[in-house]
């Protein structure tokens, strides 16, 4: 049953524009942030691949892909897996089966997702032993920086503990209303507090009938609903924004500083200067910030003409290659071309 | 080694306010009071009798802060997580853990700590010797101490330097705390931390006779004999494993076939569902964890009833801190060792992959500029150690060659416990020197053949159980709401 899942949800991955290498998929899987791996993630809907809870090892990888080859669900040119007709209907019966994952998943929400998880279990616990006036208990998260930043959190919300601990017990109750039965005990099975002390992964696989990665699948999509469930939830909302700061927004520390001096004015010349990088290093950092949190702000990094240049030679020739506009436009950066191709598969042209 | 009335009144009254005791367990009051005398004491007391209190109290009497090296970074943060549960705020812990800002930040404030929890690795950093300076440092406790020696558990090569560093420190007053240390390991602490002389020795037996001891012999029946014996023994307990997928495949037959919930526990879970079987097994909706030698240090269970060990320990002092989890509460307590012949090459294999033989201690001197890029592992450690306290090759091999013996010594103790004839107790008690003093619970396996359990056998719970009632009344339980 492991690995049927398992082979199911990879084979889900794919949609018809999906023609990727093994290792490709591996280093989406993995969360690399280099432009080319995003972009190959964007350009190819591998969104949801990105930073994924499927953990496999390179040999691993092999097998599952030589076995989705042999069900006939993927066919392998020059190296390129794609799905097939057959592969197609498989994955069509399987969204039927697991409905949740027909959804579509943000990069730049992937990191915060799986950190939101834990805050919120932690903040569970904190308000649980509020409620029974407990001081005395040994916390979900025992690093510093991560208790001291929940700390903050809650004084922010400026609630006496009780009532605090109340609100947050309607938000969860409001959201699990929304979930059938089963999703919400898959939930409240998970979380700790005054005398409850939570299943594990392995207990709740085993509870709810599913597999290791269903669970980890299963909860990060749930986090994610969550997400777009806050017109009704003030604090839930409030602790996914500080979440999703804490994890820069889907950046790399680095990324994320670079672009806080970009934001703030700063041309890419002085941001390398200042953070004491190269100007490319700056440039990747644009393109991370514009393939994972969709920033629109890059238009002023590309010389108008060149930008109008681009646009028009795209516009004509969609699968205009760098080679071929350098010919075209004299000194071409990549760095330009990629974020106006960018453009140019987001349909934004 | 006395404290003034007042200091011992003042003591008393402490024991019972903030710890809740009103009376110090054996050996613990002694401790205690060389510390207060401000002699350096060297305190060996047996497993779950109690060795924190013997620097926690005297820190609230003696002002200023108490550093405590510790060999574990998990054992540390749970001592530092029980210590503010229980109402401590004023405790930290340097460790690796710590990014950068987090460690700048505690260093800057290093005075405000009452306790501060350090491993012995961080002890290497100039910078932070330089902070200890300092800071008012009235105690420097060396928690599980005897990692400083060669010839205890493990070679810490960083433990061995700490003798330098507590001079550097000024050489505050100094408390060393161990559970298991033979004769020669309790020399070396002294003379590794230049405590030779002005201090006080508080050794305690390391006998635990409440626990029973029983060796069981397997014939290729070991999975059956264990299952058996779960069956029989009902109560908290913990089964050893060396493998941690042995340990996940046992959790599962026990799940399955007696239907007692089980679980796995080792380096490959995560953080979260450590802690998660942890608190289910304090709080006994877990009554059986399959582990291996990561679970243990640091969960505090006084009704744990048996320890069970699928494979033979590499020695008696680690067989006796694991089945010294048992019976904290002095209510009686097994500890079974499933044995078959051959058992001990494992532990072999095991001790082979530790130390460096002779061919690579010789390509350490030649390349010891290259030992940095090599994989961090401890026979790099022990190498690298001997090449920057310049001891001659020739005497580095010798001493790896004692340390082997030394590792053999252990070992065939443990295979004598297990193979030989008459009383158990008498074969582990005489590695470290000791006789038995009392026999109860019908002692061991070697006196009697069939033993009777010394504790009143609990049924099980049953974890999934409970897990049926709805979310929404969960949610109730959770938040104390009423219906």
């Amino acid at each position: 049953m492991t690995e049927m899942f398992e082979l199911n949800y990879i084979n889900y991955l794919f949609s018809e524009k999906t023609s990727v290498t093994l290792r490709q998929m591996e280093l989406i899987a993995e969360g690399k942030r280099t432009p080319s791996t995003l972009f190959t993630a964007e350009k190819n809907q591998l969104q949801a691949l990105f930073l994924s809870s499927l953990s496999l090892s390179k040999s691993e990888w092999v097998d599952r892909m030589k076995k989705l080859s042999d069900l006939g669900w993927l066919t392998q040119e020059e190296g390129r897996y794609q799905i097939t007709p057959s592969g197609q209907q498989s994955k069509e019966a399987f969204i039927l089966n697991y409905p949740l994952l027909n959804c579509t998943l943000e990069m730049s929400d992937a990191l915060t997702r799986k950190a939101f998880w834990h805050w919120f279990i932690f903040v569970t616990q904190i308000l649980s032993e509020f409620s029974y006036g407990n001081k005395g208990y040994i916390p979900y998260i025992s690093d510093r920086l991560t208790q001291n930043r929940i700390k903050k959190w809650l004084a922010e919300q400026g609630f006496p503990q009780k009532p605090l601990a109340f609100m947050w017990a309607d938000e969860i109750k409001a959201f699990l209303e929304t979930l059938p039965d089963e999703l919400g005990t898959f939930i409240v099975n998970q979380m700790i507090g005054h005398n409850y002390e939570g299943m594990t992964k392995r207990q709740t696989a085993e509870k709810h009938g599913m597999t290791s990665l269903e669970v980890l699948l299963t909860t990060e999509i749930l986090m994610d609903r969550l997400s777009r469930f806050f017109e009704e939830s003030d604090l839930l909302k409030s602790l996914w924004d500080t979440v999703h700061k804490s994890c820069h927004y889907g950046l790399s520390d680095s990324a994320y500083r670079s672009m806080t001096f970009l934001m703030n004015g700063s041309s890419i010349h002085s941001t390398a200067a200042i953070r004491k990088l190269k100007e490319n290093t700056v440039k990747e950092h644009v393109l991370e910030a514009v393939l994972i949190s969709k920033y629109t702000g890059y238009k002023p990094l590309i010389p108008k003409e060149v930008y109008d240049q681009l646009r028009k030679l795209f516009l004509s020739e969609p699968s205009l290659s760098y080679a071929q506009a350098q010919q075209e436009i004299q000194q071409l950066e990549f760095f330009w071309y990629r974020l106006v191709e960018i453009e140019r598969i987001r349909g934004c042209l | 080694m006395s404290m003034t009335k007042d200091r011992s009144i003042q003591a008393k009254k402490l024991l019972n306010d903030r710890f809740g005791f009103n009376s110090y367990r054996a050996g613990q009051e002694e401790a205690i009071s060389s510390v207060l005398a401000e002699r350096h004491a060297l305190v060996m007391l047996p497993t779950g009798t109690g060795k924190t209190l013997c620097y926690q109290l005297p820190a609230y009497l003696l002002g200023g802060s108490t550093v405590i090296i510790s060999p574990l970074l998990s054992l540390m943060e749970d001592q530092v997580e029980k210590m503010k549960s229980s109402g401590e705020k004023s405790v930290v812990a340097l460790n690796s853990f710590l990014s950068f800002k987090e460690k700048q930040t505690i260093l800057r404030n290093l005075s405000a700590y009452k306790f501060i929890f350090v491993s012995p690795e961080m002890l290497q950093q100039q910078g932070m010797i330089d902070q200890l300076k300092q800071i008012n440092l009235s105690l420097l406790v060396v928690d599980e101490a005897h990692c400083i020696s060669q010839w205890g558990m493990d070679f810490r090569a960083d433990y061995l330097k700490l003798g330098k560093v507590r001079q550097e420190l000024n050489n505050p007053l100094t408390l060393a705390l161990t559970a298991t240390a033979v004769e020669q390991v309790r020399k070396d602490i002294l003379s590794v931390l230049n405590l030779s002389s002005e201090v006080d020795q508080i050794i305690y037996p390391v006998d635990r006779p409440s626990i029973q001891l029983r060796v069981a012999q397997s014939f290729g029946d070991k999975k059956d004999q264990l299952l058996k014996a779960v069956g029989e023994f009902k109560g908290p307990g913990i089964i050893y494993f060396s493998s941690k997928k042995l340990a996940d495949q046992l959790a599962e037959l026990i799940r399955s076939q007696m239907g007692i919930p089980c679980e796995s526990y080792h380096s490959d879970l995560d953080k979260e569902d450590k802690r998660r079987i942890q608190s289910q097994f304090l709080s006994d909706a877990l009554p059986v964890i399959c582990a291996t030698s990561a679970f243990g240090m640091g969960i505090d269970k006084p009704d744990i009833r048996f320890i069970i060990h699928y494979h033979l320990p590499g020695s008696p002092e680690m067989y006796l801190q694991e089945i010294g989890r048992c019976s904290r509460d002095r209510k009686g307590g097994v500890a079974l060792l499933l044995y078959e012949n051959g058992d001990e090459a494992i532990q072999m294999r095991l001790q082979e992959n530790t130390l460096p033989n002779r061919d690579e201690l010789i390509f350490a001197y030649r390349h010891a500029e290259t030992l940095d890029h090599l994989k961090d592992d401890t026979k790099i450690n022990i190498s690298r150690h001997f090449i920057e306290q310049n001891i001659p090759f020739e005497q580095a091999a010798e001493m790896v060659d004692r340390y082997q013996t030394h590792k053999s010594v252990q070992l065939r103790t443990m295979v004598d416990y297990a193979k030989q004839q008459g009383c158990k107790r008498e074969v582990l008690l005489d590695y470290f020197g000791e006789k038995p003093e009392v026999r109860r619970n019908g002692c061991c396996t070697g006196c009697i053949r069939t033993l009777s359990l010394p504790y009143e056998p609990l049924e099980w719970p049953n974890l999934l159980q409970k897990s049926e009632d709805l979310w929404q009344d969960k949610l109730k339980f959770l938040f104390n709401l009423q219906s």
